[in-house]
């Protein structure tokens, strides 16, 4: 069973298994920036770098050769031939503008508000949930100052309990009044 | 010359006039962007047109000192375009792009010069890239936006706009390396062998 001073060792000591032709052919392919390489192709081109001192040579020519063709690429793009967009300025500029109604731009602020707050995506979360928050703290405070019953309704039922009550304390019930002898009593 | 600044604000007052040269001012640049990231098909016209109602509609809500006009603009453009992208009718159609769609003013060319060769060459590979790459290409190099305004337009962070640019670079790295076909022969038949001998 190796040991772990082994296994060390022989990274160490770890032989490339490329060539110099290879090594460009892989910095050709994906790049002079070696930690975008892929895994297996990592270890064998630092592998490669630490037994060869050309290394870093080739990575700096080919990083100038790329850096040359970037320009090279830069100064095409912007000769590019320029198309001609008379006509459909014409067709911007003819187009009948339609009338802008006051009370959408408003809908259109609050909701450029909410969604609109740029790349921070702090924000993006920050300006629903504030609005969220307000409506919740808006809504427990007028709950707690306001009643939706109606106060006149109120006062009714309360005025009837109270007749009930004074009725129920001063109402004499006379027996002789009730006519029992129509009851049906058991026997 | 009237800032873009002063001319929003009568835009913003019902001020006609002001938006005509803010249509003036700007057409060519969202034309030429909206054509890229379409790829000259006829829409570009309809997208850029929709881009400068929406100023007219929306002028209230651009904010000067959150981004330039051109930045909002182009903004519009790019959400706009995306929108055009997403419609199924539209994925199927961009998926079988053929070569004279990418301008036709230069496929109609019969005799072409070396340039005018190049120039093709170029729109071919600009055409052929993804559209997110296609556009971080637009903006920085043909329109000449920075990379901060350019991945505000796309809505990313700037990290992820240079790694677009990186990777479009790589593609159209192409056209002007000549040996780069066989390069790429020699590289990836190395790169298999590598992998191999470490398979092995």
């Amino acid at each position: 069973m190796p040991n772990k001073t082994d296994g060390s060792k022989q990274d160490s000591n770890m032989q490339p298994k490329i060539s110099d032709e290879q090594f460009i052919s892989i910095l050709r392919e994906h790049g002079t920036n070696l930690e975008a390489l892929p895994t297996a192709l990592l270890v064998e081109a630092k592998a490669y770098l630490q037994n060869n001192t050309q290394g870093e040579n080739f990575i700096q020519k080919i990083r100038s050769e790329e850096n040359e063709m970037d320009k090279e690429i830069y100064s095409l793009i912007k000769q590019l031939p320029s198309h001609d967009f008379s006509s459909l300025e014409s067709r911007v500029l003819s187009q009948t503008l339609p009338k802008r109604v006051k009370g959408l731009m408003w809908v259109d602020i609050i909701t450029d508000w909410f969604f609109s707050s740029g790349n921070k995506p702090n924000g993006q979360l920050l300006r629903p949930s504030m609005a969220a928050c307000f409506s919740m703290v808006l809504g427990i405070v007028s709950g707690s100052l306001y009643s939706l019953d109606d106060p006149e309704e109120e006062l009714i039922s309360q005025n009837l309990v109270d007749e009930l009550y004074l009725i129920g304390l001063t109402t004499e019930i006379f027996p002789d009044d009730l006519n029992i002898s129509e009851l049906e009593l058991p026997e | 010359m009237i800032s873009d600044e002063k001319l929003m604000k009568r835009v913003c007052e019902g001020d006609e006039s002001a938006y005509r040269l803010l249509v003036s001012r700007h057409i060519d640049s969202i034309a030429r962007y909206t054509m890229r990231l379409l790829n000259g098909r006829q829409d570009y016209e309809d997208i850029s047109q929709e881009v400068f109602l929406k100023l007219w509609l929306k002028a209230k809500t651009w904010n000067s000192s959150s981004a330039k006009l051109s930045t909002w603009l182009h903004r519009i453009a790019f959400n706009l375009c995306m929108d055009y992208f997403r419609r199924p009718s539209q994925r199927a159609l961009h998926s079988e792009l053929k070569e004279s769609d990418i301008d036709p003013a230069q496929a109609s060319d019969e005799i072409c010069t070396d340039v005018e060769e190049q120039f093709r060459q170029l729109n071919k590979l600009i055409s052929e890239l993804p559209e997110s790459q296609r556009s971080a290409t637009a903006l920085v190099y043909q329109q000449g936006f920075s990379n901060k305004e350019a991945s505000e337009i796309m809505s990313i962070s700037v990290k992820a706009l240079e790694s677009l640019l990186s990777r479009s670079r790589k593609t159209l790295r192409v056209l002007v390396s000549p040996e780069s076909s066989k390069t790429e022969t020699i590289s990836s038949f190395a790169i298999k062998e590598v992998l191999y001998a470490k398979q092995n």
